[in-house]
């Protein structure tokens, strides 16, 4: 479970707050996606949910379903690969040096399986992103948090990456926190949908998305959501619910 | 490949080159003051044998590694200090950049006054002398250590000895190898001047011996074996390091 209570988070030397007064949870086994402005403290909340920020003003509360202390997987918007290690040993180093064969396995899910010994310099920003991809799975997260993570690949290759990790949540039951730009793509893979205002960020809407799974990007159940959504409030990617 | 050979080949070229022109050169002027190739290779041979050369070589040999060594870790230790805590930076900047511009002559006569004739003078006068260059290799090395690779490394809940080893350490390795290679090459000049102003022992001793006999095949001979010494640390180890460390950069 991630339980964020967040009364302010501001930066040294700007004017505004990034986020005041947001309060989300995330229950176990659900897959929320964050959409909302550019620069609306989206990824600012995945900093401070993965602990890696912790200069802020609130609470924020991870839970594992067994009560121990969960294991939290991130996927940066930048790949962010070890340049001196090859491709296997980037997705084995989280693992604590796992043997070889579940980190091929996940390389090969992911398209990889021709790059086991490539460096990171030799493969293009797509394979870099899904060797990052690989690396959070096999690290099988409680909770993971992705920014953006589909951005840079093509549509094949997205949609089957997508694919992937959906089949991995579900078995797994991690609870997932999942920033987007993309209002199909977040109808697509996640149970809630959470908008944010323009800066300083705060939830403007929360709104389950009652399709039945599995879905898939350009369906009519999915167009009709996003249409319904739209109509109803013409400025939600603005980041305004005024109807 | 076969670029590979080819770089292989120029390199020993150059060297062949070397001694060619070395012995066209004796051959032509028959200087006085120029033994050829075969006659200091002849005096090599002979002092080596002797065991008076290979006694010599060892006793500064242990001097090089000693001083290299403690200046390397020092280097290191406080460049990237430095590197990561400004006010440390700031503290020690000034210093620092004294300590670069001393005339590496004045810190050995120095150091023999204050600390007398002995192996601590010896190693104190070339860490003192090469640290600084050190410590500057090793601040920017820490400066430039990317952050964001450890923020990986902690959300993933890495132990902090993997966090070290396999994340941070890995960015200070150009590093090493950069420290490494200007060290040694500069560490045994410095061993040299030392051993012969203040020493009974070792090449640099020797050396002085052999000036003062005007004893240039000698001098050559020892100097060649010293190079011929380095020249094998750098291929046996120095380059095999540097492409295993920076195989990735391709």
């Amino acid at each position: 479970m991630i339980g964020v209570s967040i009364e302010e988070k501001s930066y040294e030397g700007s004017q505004q707050s990034a986020i005041s007064n947001l309060n989300l949870i995330v229950n176990p086994g659900e897959f929320v996606a964050i959409l909302g402005p550019s620069g609306s403290g989206k990824t600012t909340l995945l900093q401070l949910v993965s602990g890696l920020d912790r200069q802020f003003s609130g609470k924020i509360k991870l839970n594992a379903v067994d009560g121990r202390v969960p294991q939290v997987g991130y996927l940066f918007q930048d790949a962010r690969l070890m340049p001196w290690l090859t491709v296997l040993d980037n997705v084995r180093l989280v693992t604590g040096g796992c043997s070889r064969e579940p980190a091929k396995r996940v390389l090969q899910d992911v398209g990889l399986g021709d790059s086991l010994n490539s460096y990171p310099s030799q493969l293009s920003g797509g394979m870099q992103r899904r060797v990052a991809l690989a690396r959070a799975l096999l690290h099988d997260p409680d909770v993971l948090l992705m920014d953006e993570p589909f951005v840079s690949l093509d549509g094949p290759n997205a949609d089957r990456l997508r694919h992937l990790v959906l089949e991995w949540w579900q078995k797994k039951n991690s609870a997932v926190l999942f920033v987007t730009h993309s209002l199909d793509e977040a109808i697509v893979m996640a149970d809630r949908l959470v908008f944010f205002s323009p800066g300083p960020a705060s939830v403007i809407l929360d709104i389950p998305v009652a399709i039945e799974r599995p879905r898939a990007m350009g369906v009519q159940a999915v167009k009709v959501f996003k249409q319904q959504l739209l109509t109803r409030y013409p400025n939600l990617l603005e980041g305004r619910v005024l109807e | 490949m076969r670029q590979r050979h080819l770089k292989a080949l120029l390199r020993w070229l150059s060297i062949v080159g070397f001694l060619c022109l070395w012995q066209l050169v004796v051959w032509w002027f028959e200087p006085s003051m120029l033994p050829s190739p075969p006659e200091v290779f002849t005096r090599l041979l002979a002092q080596w044998d002797s065991g008076e050369l290979p006694q010599q070589l060892w006793v500064t040999v242990l001097r090089v590694l000693g001083s290299f060594f403690s200046a390397i870790l020092l280097g290191a230790f406080l460049g990237i200090a430095m590197g990561h805590l400004p006010w440390l930076d700031s503290l020690l900047d000034g210093v620092v950049t004294i300590a670069l511009n001393i005339p590496a002559l004045v810190v050995i006569i120095l150091c023999f006054i204050w600390f007398g004739l002995n192996e601590l003078s010896v190693i104190s006068a070339v860490v003192i002398n090469k640290a600084p260059s050190m410590i500057v290799i090793f601040r920017e090395g820490a400066r430039a250590i990317d952050f964001k690779l450890l923020e990986v490394a902690r959300v993933f809940g890495l132990p902090w000895w993997r966090s070290f080893f396999q994340v941070y350490l890995p960015q200070l390795y150009p590093y090493f190898l950069a420290a490494t290679r200007s060290g040694l090459a500069l560490v045994w000049k410095i061993v040299l001047v030392v051993e012969l102003l203040g020493c009974s022992d070792g090449v640099g001793f020797q050396l002085g011996v052999f000036f003062q006999y005007f004893d240039i095949t000698g001098i050559l001979a020892y100097t060649s074996a010293f190079v011929l010494l380095i020249l094998s640390i750098e291929v046996l180890l120095i380059r095999p390091w540097e492409k295993s460390v920076m195989r990735w950069r391709g």
